[in-house]
């Protein structure tokens, strides 16, 4: 009777580990998956290579460059500086993606923008990412997304920059202009 | 039939142990398990290093091996000059630039200008672009002359020029923070170097 109850109660704890392991598993793409900071509007970020400071974020109905060019639509502006932090191999801002619901866009190589901006190692730069949204998109939530050195797909056991961003929240401006790429104050 | 009695039993000569053996042989001791195992042992002690040396060097090669990354830096010595891949390097000239004018430089940096001569003999040299790598830190920078106001001119290349021949100096801009104040190593790896590059000191 005893040994029965060992043999039991045994089984019981060896299923309930093996129940504790499976849930403590982490995800298949776990070591791969990038290290998330938040950011918030006016304070600076800061990831293994990447610092951010967003300043603004404007909604408007058309965007113009300092170039001249502009376009209409439905237009999310994001003005912000950025600096590499360690060194400046790989140190294109070229992961610039905003998340709403299921959909992800990128930041717009048109006109004179941010995208694709060669940093400096503690030397921030500043400019504008703008992203076309379609006109169905009139509210919720978004999230931005921050990173340096992909090559156009996704962060890989990297930093990424997250701001939280509430559509409903933001004003929508007939015209926003566009900050001129340059040096930081 | 009855059935026999036992037979009496023996006085046990077992623990009679003769008076001689105490002055001789002791009993044999059992031997420990440390030295049973010996041989064993040492193969351990020995093939779990090299396992790990061999798996180490292994994926240390899989990602610095095969010439791919700059892994092995030549220095070179003050106010002199190295040969690599047939071509003669230095000796490394620089340091702060103090007028601005005409520059767009940010406040709260400086403005490191950097001079590396190269003689390229009669066959050109291919080369990445120098950085400048603060000593304490590690961090790393890249030429900016674009983003300082300057456009790109073959008089002052940033970067070797492959097709040219003979002597020529790469001028190469760097704009550091303030806090960024040295020593440096300017490195400079050529393409044909393998897992070489030159490294220079340099104190602005």
């Amino acid at each position: 009777m005893k040994k029965h109850l060992l043999v039991w109660s045994l089984t019981a704890a060896l299923l309930a580990g093996a129940w504790l392991v499976s849930k403590a598993t982490l995800d298949d793409d776990a070591p791969t998956s990038p290290f998330v900071t938040t950011a918030r509007v006016g304070e600076q970020a800061t990831t293994r290579n990447l610092a951010v400071t967003v300043h603004d974020v404007r909604l408007a109905n058309r965007v113009t460059d300092a170039a001249g060019w502009s376009a209409e639509g439905t237009w999310l502006v994001v003005d912000l500086d950025a600096a590499t932090v360690l060194t400046q191999e790989s140190g294109l801002l070229s992961f610039t993606r905003l998340t709403i619901g299921e959909r992800t866009f990128s930041a717009t190589d048109r006109g004179s923008t941010f995208a694709r901006q060669r940093l400096v190692t503690g030397v921030p730069r500043t400019g504008s990412l703008a992203f076309e949204l379609p006109d169905d998109v009139v509210g919720g939530r978004a999230t931005l997304s921050l990173a340096v050195g992909t090559a156009g797909g996704d962060v890989i056991a990297d930093g990424v920059i997250e701001l939280a961003i509430d559509l409903d929240g933001l004003p929508v401006e007939a015209e926003a202009s566009l900050v001129e790429s340059g040096w930081a104050d | 039939m009855t059935i026999p009695p036992p037979p009496p039993a023996q006085p046990s000569t077992e623990n009679e142990t003769p008076a001689a053996d105490d002055e001789g042989v002791r009993p044999a001791r059992k031997r420990s398990w440390w030295r049973n195992n010996l041989v064993a042992l040492v193969a351990l002690a020995v093939l779990l290093p090299a396992t790990a040396a061999t798996v180490g060097y292994q994926e240390w090669y899989q990602y610095f091996g095969f010439g791919a990354r700059a892994v092995t830096p030549v220095m070179v010595p003050d106010d002199e000059s190295v040969e690599l891949v047939g071509a003669t390097w230095g000796p490394l000239r620089g340091g702060e630039v103090q007028d601005l004018s005409g520059l767009d430089v940010p406040d709260g940096t400086r403005l490191l200008g950097v001079v590396v001569p190269v003689d390229a003999s009669t066959e050109g040299v291919a080369c990445e672009t120098p950085k400048l790598v603060e000593q304490s830190t590690g961090r790393e920078w890249r030429p900016v002359r674009l983003a300082i106001g300057l456009l790109s001119s073959s008089d002052e290349p940033e970067t070797c020029l492959s097709t040219e021949s003979g002597e020529y100096e790469m001028i190469v801009p760097f704009v550091v923070p303030d806090d960024a104040d040295g020593p440096f190593w300017v490195d400079v790896r050529p393409y044909d170097a393998g897992g070489a590059f030159l490294r220079f000191s340099f104190e602005p």
